[in-house]
């Protein structure tokens, strides 16, 4: 035992590197794994050197260069958390050694694990960019190369030089934009924004899986809506869990709402049809990009445009994309003149989706847009599924019968909630219940729902009573 | 380093090899070479900075591009065709009144290919400098908006406002009185806003905004003088449209006009240019300073009954020594009547022409791809819709040149969303030539913008204003206005 801790001990300065390493990939790749990737949407970096030479000039051009050129990686789920880890690492090891030219081994150990612990923190904050870590990793290396220099006058001088050189080269090493003195991780937003990253993602089963654990969040309750509207399933699984009225169906995009809620917002408008909304949704959270340039949003506005036949915005948003490595591919494919068939196919079945009635309106009057997007395109389940439900959610019984056609669409709620509107009508006959596809087994679970209403929770009755006893109250 | 510096290099270099260069035009030329921006057959004026372009076609290389004027040749080789400012301005300098002629030659999917055109060089310049803020299409949010000041002779570009400076504030152009360099405004929006009147290089953090009026002052314009600003005051709301390329509409739930005195801090509000059944917008002054002319239409609940809001062009006399707007009011063009409505008047400096936009209804045309720019000649009354320089999206905007030989608007031509200064040369008789984009160093400069450029303005000068002056005014208390007896 004894000569385990000092073999530990005597290789600490190779041990303690390897932990941190561990612990940071570990933890960015398995327990905060939608936080980097995060990072590669808001950043767009072009090969291009024109572009280069534009965009990386000024203070701090070199910091801003390898970070954007390394973000784009963090495409891959992989590549971020091992950058992060290799450069959260590098400055436990530089603080390491330039504190051991002055300390013992223990002092300098611990001084290099508060600092990396302090950095790793930082990494975590969701306002914070690769840029900073790299920063400080720049400014300590340039410490420890002018260190290197025996000679006191060499030494001044390579410190004058290097301090130059970083601060022309990184950027001032203290910056207000370089977000919180500390922050801690936030697991539930990391969930969050994976949600939001799968949905964009288009991965429905993901989006399922990961909503799970936070669907008392609006935000996660919309996501899974959508999924489940995605898979033909919305008015299925409405109620398996707490609804908080209409919100966790649509969201309005808004001055008054976060940025997080207007990018997820555009997303079911997206799947719906409805660009206007959708593009103003992107455009919003391309300003919000650290340079206004996130690749997930130019390449949701170049499928906008796509959509909506306005080719030569979808140029040049693909333009931009068919130099990147990540999307290159895919702006190629899609890029107008050299679709193929299958391309052209898909587009035009998206195209079909889109309204032809124009009128003016804010974001909050679903109904309407809903309405306009099935005069459109009857045939837009999504867009019909989601009408009823709004209506449901709203409680809007009148407006629900006007747009439920049992023929086209069938699902538990909507039969549930015909039941509750005949009921009120005072038109609950087998007759009536038979015009509007009413089940018989439904019509009879409702007989039971009244006794037991705990029992019943998935259904639209239990949503409808929990309504009616608040207003009672 | 220098391996990784090295490696990022070899990455760099393999990836941009490989696979074709997609340069797709967005709004190229016409003819066997696609150029972008389109600078065949335009007419510049003397001054202009390098009309720097690409070819913008696929396969396209070898290229070899000679401009000829009188005895004088230059060649550039390559697809990107870029002068340095001070060979462009020799050579301008010598074509002055005469047309420069262009030959290209490349090849063209292997195929050799020649093209010819040519730049007419008028010797009428044009002031020198444009104003414009530099903000995404979004009408919802903003983020790190700036104004900036381009000297339109070269490349150079100053911030004259930023979001560094004034804790990330929204603000709203810039505009020149008559094109003076030494007359101008801009506002910082929030709650250290204010309005920046720059007076013979004097700068002051205004406050104009007065008991009972519906909001600060908004859209307007200097008077002559410099004492007065007639301005707007709006209740503006964005909203959008149900089908897709119509993006979105904004539209006043209430306007009304009113004017600043800036000698006396009054805000001096009339009712008759103030009515609740009607809305007032977009006021301007004559070049003589002695009439204001603006937009007015009739109410409606709005948004449903957007497409009813017709506004006319009115006119009517401005007193210059209260700063009253007369109440006979003259119509100069009926909305009603021509089925359309009008908005941003602008008075040429020389008098003789009053330009505005014509867009089907509203007062936000710039998603409006039938919006179009009309000239009256204020001498005969003659009103013509300026058809042959419109673009395939909005054209809106304007400001001229304080030689009136020239005028400047924002267009939206090509992708249809990101709105760029195009600049037009009109002669004594309102012909018009070509418009052309604000040449930019890098040719490829419109492929990679994401930024509209919102109300290009033109100054003979520059303002001298900084992001530092800004930055101080922002920090300053601003001075109030009452409202006048």
């Amino acid at each position: 035992m004894k000569k385990i801790k000092e073999t530990i001990f005597g290789n600490i300065n190779r041990i303690a590197p390897l932990l941190a390493f561990l612990t940071a990939y570990g933890f960015f790749q398995f327990a905060y794994p939608y936080h980097l990737m995060r990072r590669e949407q808001m950043t767009l970096f072009l090969y291009d050197w024109d572009y280069i030479r534009q965009t990386y000039k000024g203070m701090g051009w070199l910091a801003r260069f390898i970070s954007d050129f390394l973000q784009q990686f963090f495409h891959l789920p992989v590549i971020g958390p091992l950058v992060i880890a290799l450069a959260l690492t590098a400055i436990a090891v530089a603080v390491y050694r330039i504190c051991n030219r002055f300390l013992s081994q223990r002092p300098s150990l611990i001084i290099a694990a508060v600092c990396f612990i302090w950095s790793f923190l930082r990494e975590t904050s969701n306002l914070y960019t690769t840029r900073y870590t790299l920063v400080v990793l720049g400014y300590l290396i340039a410490v420890l190369i002018s260190l290197k220099f025996k000679k006191t006058w060499s030494k001044a001088t390579a410190a004058v030089v290097l301090a130059a050189f970083a601060v022309w080269s990184l950027g001032s090493p203290v910056h207000k934009h370089y977000g919180k003195l500390c922050s801690v991780p936030r697991i539930e937003y990391d969930r969050i924004i994976g949600l939001d990253d799968q949905v964009a993602r288009e991965h429905w089963d993901k989006v399922l899986k990961l909503s799970r654990k936070d669907l008392h969040m609006t935000e996660a309750s919309y996501c899974y809506n959508l999924a489940q509207a995605m898979k033909d399933n919305l008015g299925q699984s409405l109620f398996n869990h707490s609804q908080n009225g209409a919100s966790t169906l649509l969201i309005r995009v808004g001055t008054d709402r976060t940025v997080f809620s207007n990018t997820l917002a555009g997303e079911a408008w997206f799947q719906l049809g409805c660009m206007t909304i959708a593009e103003q949704s992107a455009i919003i959270s391309l300003q919000a990009s650290p340079d206004h340039t996130g690749a997930r949003y130019i390449l949701r506005l170049a499928r906008v445009n796509l959509i909506s036949g306005e080719f030569a915005a979808a140029q040049k948003y693909l333009s931009l994309l068919s130099k990147t490595l990540f999307y290159r591919r895919w702006a190629l494919s899609m890029m107008p003149g050299s679709q193929s068939e299958q391309v052209r196919a898909q587009l035009s079945l998206e195209h079909t989706k889109l309204a032809k009635t124009d009128f003016v309106h804010h974001s909050h009057e679903a109904r309407s847009i809903l309405l306009g997007l099935l005069e459109a395109n009857p045939r837009n389940m999504l867009a019909r599924n989601y009408l009823l439900c709004y209506d449901l959610m709203n409680y809007d019984l009148d407006h629900f019968i006007e747009d439920y056609t049992p023929m086209k669409i069938k699902a538990h709620i909507y039969q549930e909630a015909v039941l509750i509107w005949l009921s009120q009508n005072d038109k609950l006959t087998e007759q009536e219940a038979a015009k509007y596809g009413v089940d018989a087994t439904i019509a009879n679970r409702m007989q039971y729902f009244f006794r037991t209403p705990e029992k019943y929770r998935g259904t639209y009755w239990y949503y409808y009573l929990n309504a009616l006893e608040e207003s009672d109250q | 380093m220098k391996k990784l510096i090295s490696a990022i290099i070899t990455l760099l270099l393999l990836i941009s090899c490989t696979g074709k260069d997609v340069c797709v035009a967005i709004d190229g030329s016409q003819g066997p070479l696609v150029i972008y921006p389109d600078y065949k057959d335009v007419t510049i004026p003397a001054n202009i900075a390098p009309l720097n372009f690409r070819y913008a076609m696929n396969g396209v290389s070898k290229a070899v591009t000679t401009f000829t004027a009188g005895s004088r040749s230059v060649t550039i080789k390559g697809t990107e065709v870029e002068w340095s400012v001070r060979k462009w301005k020799s050579f301008l300098a010598d074509a002055a009144g005469n047309t420069i002629t262009v030959k290209a030659d490349a090849t063209v999917n292997g195929k050799p290919v020649t093209d010819k055109w040519s730049i007419y060089v008028s010797p009428d310049t044009i002031d020198g400098y444009l104003t414009y803020r530099l903000i995404e299409p979004s009408y919802q949010m903003y983020n790190e908006v700036s104004i900036m000041e381009r000297c339109i002779e070269n490349f150079d570009e100053t911030v004259i406002c930023d979001y560094k400076r004034t804790d990330n504030a929204c603000m709203n152009c810039h505009i020149h009185g008559q094109g003076r360099g030494d007359l101008s405004m801009y506002y910082i929006r929030g709650p250290h806003g204010g309005a920046i009147l720059n007076r013979d290089g004097k700068l002051r953090k205004l406050t104009l905004n007065a008991k009972g009026m519906l909001s600060g002052t908004v859209y307007g314009e200097l008077h002559p003088s410099g004492r007065f600003g007639v301005f707007s005051t709006n209740i503006i709301l964005p909203s959008f449209h149900a089908v897709a390329g119509k993006r979105m509409e904004v539209y006043d739930s209430a306007s009304d006009l009113t004017v600043a005195d800036f000698d006396n801090n009054r805000m001096i509000n009339l009712p008759h240019v103030a009515r609740a059944d009607k809305f007032e917008t977009f006021p301007c002054f004559s070049a003589d300073g002695k009439s204001v002319f603006w937009c007015v239409a009739d109410t409606f609940p709005l948004p449903q009954e957007i497409e009813s809001v017709r506004y006319s062009l009115v006119r009517a006399d401005f007193d210059t020594e209260n700063g009253h707007i007369g109440t006979q009011i003259d119509t100069i063009w009926n909305g009603q009547a021509a089925d359309a409505s009008a908005c941003h008047p602008k008075a040429s400096p020389d008098g003789r022409w009053l330009m505005f936009t014509v867009a089907d209804y509203g007062t936000f045309p710039i998603f409006h791809t039938e919006s179009t720019l009309y000239l009256a000649d204020l001498q005969t009354g003659e009103i013509t819709a300026m058809e042959s320089i419109k673009g395939n999206k909005s054209d809106t905007y304007h400001s001229w040149s304080s030689n009136s030989r020239w005028f400047v608007f924002a267009s939206k031509r090509g992708d249809g969303q990101y709105g760029k200064p195009y600049f037009c040369h009109i002669d004594a008789q309102g012909n018009l030539t070509k418009p052309f984009v604000l040449p930019q160093k890098s040719s490829r400069f419109y492929l990679y913008n994401l930024k509209s450029f919102n109300v290009p303005d033109l100054g003979n000068a520059s303002t001298g204003m900084t992001a530092r002056d800004a930055r101080i005014m922002f920090s300053l208390p601003s001075e109030p206005f009452s409202q006048a007896e």
